[in-house]
């Protein structure tokens, strides 16, 4: 499997470019890929974008992970200002990214604050061909635990940092 | 003719990182409110809903360098006393500044993990204060700092990018 490494600089993009830059990459990636989305999947996929808001600006999203077929692309947000976006995205062509579904991963640093915003209200904009997901840096790539009744997170063993 | 390509191409770096600080500025003071919020068990809800208010003022005020400062005041619902006031102060200085220098996110989770909670009926807005002849920002309306008693204060490291320097200090009880 090939993925694709990128980092864009995040603190330096008003939301309004930093959606616009996002959604680009989005539709390239989509491109490349060949997959071919509905109406109602492509308008749930592009207000993704939107819909991250709060998390870039907490700084809890660490980056996201595209994948298609064996291969994708992984893009990390810095908040490093002095960072110079890395948006050419050429090399996915050498890719292989042939699948019917386009699986997207947002990758959090903070999960206790990234559920106090909502985070997980994303992956509800997974749809037949988009699936979304949210994996915490801070447990391994763990995928998000379920909360118990009284709202802490599960974790099993094997998720545990060691 | 290389005389003026060489100026020009300055003038255009300089308004880079103009345009770079103010953005980043804003951005950090967006994560700070959110980190607020969440550790003293505020809504979020009135930072992302006047999102974009916020962040044109923000940017208006920091772009002209009128913004003095924003406050973050918690208070209970009828009460006109602060129950705390996080302060953001800004500072401006000419040239391209002192490199990068990154918001106290560690120090402020480890500050307010020492407070006492707050009341559940705590509610908060944000007020800022520019200098004479800033722009006005739709969405924002004249008020007038509330009264708070301070018992004690912490202030955080500063931060910055560029040509903008900020400040962040706790008051409360």
């Amino acid at each position: 499997m090939t993925l694709l490494q990128k980092q864009i600089s995040t603190f330096t993009k008003r939301s309004i470019e930093w959606t616009g830059t996002l959604e680009r990459i989005l539709r390239e990636f989509l491109t490349t890929a060949e997959i071919k989305l509905s109406e109602v999947e492509q308008d749930r996929l592009y207000s993704l974008p939107r819909s991250m808001m709060d998390l870039v600006q907490s700084g809890v999203l660490y980056g996201i992970e595209l994948k298609a077929g064996g291969d994708g692309l992984r893009i990390e947000f810095s908040l490093d200002p002095d960072i110079e976006d890395e948006l050419d995205l050429s090399m996915l062509r050498l890719c292989d990214l042939s699948a019917e579904r386009l699986e997207i991963e947002l990758l959090i640093r903070n999960p206790e604050l990234a559920r106090s915003l909502g985070a997980e209200m994303l992956t509800e904009l997974s749809s037949e061909k988009v699936i979304v997901s949210l994996y915490s840096v801070e447990k391994s790539l763990a995928p998000f635990p379920p909360l118990d009744t009284n709202g802490h997170e599960q974790y099993s063993q094997d998720n545990e940092e060691h | 003719m290389c005389a003026e390509t060489n100026v020009k191409q300055s003038t255009e770096v300089t308004v880079n990182l103009a345009e770079r600080s103010v953005t980043y500025v804003s951005n950090t003071v967006f994560q700070l409110l959110f980190r607020i919020t969440h550790r003293r068990g505020l809504r979020s809800a009135h930072i992302t809903e006047d999102r974009e208010i916020i962040e044109n003022g923000l940017f208006t005020w920091l772009s002209e360098q009128t913004l003095l400062r924003a406050c973050l005041e918690v208070f209970l619902p009828g009460d006109n006393k602060v129950l705390e006031q996080w302060e953001f102060r800004f500072n401006y200085t000419s040239g391209h500044g002192d490199g990068t220098k990154y918001p106290p996110v560690a120090e402020l989770e480890e500050f307010c993990a020492r407070l006492r909670s707050l009341p559940q009926r705590a509610d908060y807005r944000i007020v800022t204060q520019t200098s004479p002849g800033a722009t006005e920002v739709p969405g924002w309306e004249l008020t007038e700092f509330r009264p708070i008693d301070r018992s004690q204060s912490q202030e955080f490291q500063a931060w910055g990018y560029g040509n903008i320097t900020a400040t962040l200090t706790f008051r409360g009880g």
